[in-house]
């Protein structure tokens, strides 16, 4: 009940954001000189995280990817409202065979140093991506590609080894799918790998102006972009890790936008006089992950009590208040495979008790504090309502970087908490936590990865989702995943500012709007 | 080093301005022993369970009356009442401090009595050694080997005590060199006394009034060291609340809910001054120079 409304009321908010949208492109065609006014705005922005690198090829990293959208493009971008894939740099596309793929680009887009986009920074751009020497996060997601054929200065084709009914998703720039950014060909062929990071050159809404590694980096607005020009003239990204001097640097000015609003401050924004509250629902989708690889949770009756023991809809309604909803399957609720028959683990401690037959179970595990929202505290409220049924926790905060480093090699403890951005909205992501060959992945059961197979090659769109359905049944009644939840993305924005947070945890700063100086 | 410019520096004034005042001394001596009480007695004292949470019942300020009855303290953000909490943590404050310093203080008499008596090379790897020591950042330090390591009791134990040895070891070695110079030290080697003898009956009491003042001052050092390794998230591991982690734990709530901070700020606050003013009582009343004053 309470999660239709919720869905409800994004969808209200995301149909009026489209409005809003289409609502000063054409004021800004129709009163040119007016939108001008706002031109010279220049907006600060506080980041929780650094940025470390700005080669599209060579980074998947939050903080990097929201630069790397303002200053590269891709060749299709998600429609936020319908979810479905729209044109970008490619002006159409075209599925000519069930293993071949035809872009038509854009023939008024140009690089940010003048020079025309052409079909051959296209296939330059998908192929340094395959280079094995350049090792891209990305690879894995593209690697069903076989070819990628110029055909003429804008007519691309794509050959892929099997057919991939993803391909088109991994186009586009939002979630983990793919990111292929478009790059020039010129300019990455003559440079080394530290002259193209240090000084990006894309083809986007804004250009680098200037980057103190470290400290902050200043996003400045391309003149001669291709699609309607951004509002704010200059981005300056700084990064405050500390939630409370983010929050307070909001408060006092000093900056106009931060991300990450910790659940305590949120009220203190909405009562401030120049501050508001702008949240997306669709934020990252946490799992409270099982290894079932390894004893004790490679015994199903064990992980049914494990889950039996929680009353994660408590949790998340005192915690998250509005800002979070617990869902039934790990998917987000805008991906359209969602099996909507299935409900959410109940609460049953007797059930949990007569599994544990009086056993203890001693855990060790870690949690990571402030890398997602309340993470600590959504942690330490699972391990008080564990504890009543004969798992004793011990727990360790444990500094970011060095948890999912522990996960990629598996010594992250029987159970942890990750957070999933399905910006793609596509049932695919959950390979990344389920399928046996995942860093990530915390199962191996070769059912799953036997239908997660056939799907990813299964071109009918009604059969490939009746396959995630059959694959998300099989992982609920398997007690895979002990919870799931979604916490909303809430940033803090000036209020002089305007910006509606559809895609999540992607800030996306060619979307904000200057509506006072 | 922290200790000097933290705890030594703004408090010593302080302890000279207070140490006079009886009312001061009883109230340090009050908190210490409350303190005590609340370290040997734990859970039988507190009013509530101290791990258990209420989430309805989460971030109630202090005086309110919740589901389970009143809140003096408060509760924190996971609805547990912060009373219980503070009572709890004074157990692993206040005994992993006084074992490091223990282990500090043993291990400072050897080096510097061994040092100090024999002198020669002995002495200037001594003094070398701890001159590296205290120019390294000890938190820096234990931050790095608790991190790599990984936290236990032991090893919290022995980080802290690596970074206390070093002021009992120089306090002994100089006040050895002095000793053995003196002319009964002499006596007894005209008298072929053995070198333990000198050590054990001669030389080990003289110095010892000298670190037990030196102890109190490293116990409310060893406290701050502690509660920050908690602070960091580097502390004892435990699932029952430390102040240091209380303190980490609350800094989220320092704008919306004072209590979470302020309160188990206060109590390492109270406990290190009162640990200092009763040490600053031991100092005037074992150093018969400054009886005589």
């Amino acid at each position: 009940m309470k999660m239709s409304a919720l869905s409800a009321a994004t969808k209200s908010l995301e149909a009026s954001a489209r409005w809003c949208r289409n609502g000063l492109i054409i004021s800004a065609l129709l009163a040119g000189p007016a939108a001008h006014a706002a031109s010279d705005a220049q907006v600060r922005i506080a980041l929780s995280g650094g940025i470390d690198l700005l080669d599209p090829s060579r980074t998947a990293n939050g903080p990097d990817v929201a630069i790397m959208t303002q200053i590269y493009e891709t060749l299709l971008v998600l429609d936020k409202k319908t979810g479905e894939l729209k044109p970008h740099l490619a002006k159409s596309f075209e599925l000519k065979e069930p293993t071949l793929w035809e872009f038509k680009l854009r023939d008024d887009v140009k690089f940010h140093d003048g020079t025309p986009l052409t079909a051959a920074d296209v296939k330059y751009s998908l192929e340094r991506l395959l280079t094995p020497a350049i090792n891209s996060p990305h690879y894995s997601q593209i690697a069903s590609i076989s070819e990628v054929k110029v055909v003429d200065d804008h007519t691309v084709q794509i050959r892929t080894k099997t057919p991939d009914p993803l391909l088109g998703r991994r186009m586009q720039p939002i979630g983990g799918s793919g990111r292929v950014f478009i790059v020039p060909k010129h300019y990455f062929e003559t440079h080394s790998n530290q002259e193209v990071n240090d000084k990006p050159i894309g083809t986007g809404p804004y250009k680098l102006a200037e980057w103190r590694k470290g400290t902050s980096l200043t996003l400045e607005r391309n003149p001669d972009y291709w699609g309607p020009a951004p509002d704010v003239a200059r981005g300056r990204y700084t990064f405050i890790p500390e939630n409370s001097t983010r929050v307070n640097a909001l408060l006092q000015g000093d900056v106009d936008i931060i991300q990450r609003v910790p659940m305590s401050d949120v009220e203190r924004i909405e009562k401030a006089d120049n501050a508001k509250i702008v949240a997306s629902m669709n934020g990252l989708v946490q799992t409270l992950l099982l290894d079932s690889r390894k004893p004790p949770f490679n015994d199903l009756r064990t992980r049914q009590a494990f889950v039996a023991s929680l009353d994660i809809n408590n949790i998340v309604t005192h915690l998250l208040g509005k800002y979070g909803r617990v869902l039934a399957v790990p998917l987000a609720p805008n991906v359209v495979q969602v099996d909507q028959s299935i409900q959410p683990y109940r609460p049953d401690r007797k059930l949990a008790k007569q599994l544990m037959d009086g056993k203890n179970i001693a855990l060790n595990t870690y949690t990571s504090d402030g890398r997602y929202v309340a993470d600590r505290d959504i942690y330490q409220a699972i391990n008080a309502q564990l504890g009543s049924t004969g798992f004793k926790i011990t727990p360790q905060v444990m500094e970011w970087g060095r948890l999912i480093g522990m996960m990629q090699s598996r010594s992250a403890g029987p159970f942890y908490i990750i957070g999933w951005d399905f910006g793609e909205g596509d049932a695919s992501k959950m390979n990344s936590f389920l399928n046996s060959n995942s860093a990530l992945s915390v199962t191996a059961d070769p059912e799953y990865d036997k239908l997660a197979q056939e799907a990813s090659a299964e071109m009918d769109e009604a059969k490939r989702t009746e396959l995630w359905k059959q694959a998300q049944k099989l992982v609920h009644d398997k007690y895979y995943i002990a919870a799931v939840w979604q916490a909303a993305s809430v940033y803090g924005f000036s209020k002089k500012l305007q910006w509606e947070a559809l895609d999540g945890d992607n800030f996306d700063l060619a979307t904000v709007k200057v509506i006072q100086k | 080093m922290m200790k000097n410019t933290m705890t030594m520096g703004p408090l010593h004034g302080m302890r000279r301005a207070l140490a006079g005042q009886p009312v001061i001394i009883v109230a340090a001596a009050l908190f210490m022993a409350l303190v005590l009480a609340a370290a040997i007695a734990g859970e039988a004292m507190t009013p509530y369970d101290p791990t258990y949470q209420d989430l309805g019942a989460r971030l109630l300020p202090p005086g309110a009356i919740g589901p389970e009855g009143r809140y003096w303290l408060g509760t924190e953000a996971l609805g547990r009442d912060v009373l219980s909490m503070l009572i709890v943590g004074a157990r692993p404050a206040l005994f992993v401090s006084v074992v490091a310093v223990f282990l500090a203080a043993a291990v400072g008499i050897c080096a510097g009595v061994c040092a100090g008596y024999r002198g020669g090379r002995l002495a200037d790897a001594l003094l070398y050694l701890s001159n590296i020591q205290l120019s390294f950042p000890f938190f820096l330090l234990a931050i790095t080997i608790v991190g790599i390591l990984r936290p236990s009791v032991p090893l919290v134990i022995g980080v802290i005590a690596l970074g206390s040895w070093v002021p009992f070891a120089r306090v002994t070695y100089s006040d050895t060199t002095q000793i053995k110079g003196l002319e009964y030290v002499e006596a007894v080697h005209v008298m072929r006394g053995t070198t333990l003898r000198v050590l054990a009956r001669h030389i080990l009491p003289n110095v010892l009034p000298n670190v037990l003042v030196l102890a109190t001052f490293a116990l409310g050092t060893a406290i701050v060291m502690e509660s920050g390794l908690s602070f960091v998230g580097l502390g004892v591991p435990t699932d029952t609340p430390t102040w240091g982690r209380m303190l980490s734990e609350g800094r989220d709530y320092m704008q919306t809910a004072w209590w979470l901070t302020v309160l188990p700020g206060g109590c390492i606050f109270l406990l290190v001054l009162s640990i200092n003013v009763l040490g600053e009582q031991l100092r005037d009343y074992s150093d018969p120079k400054l009886n005589r004053d």
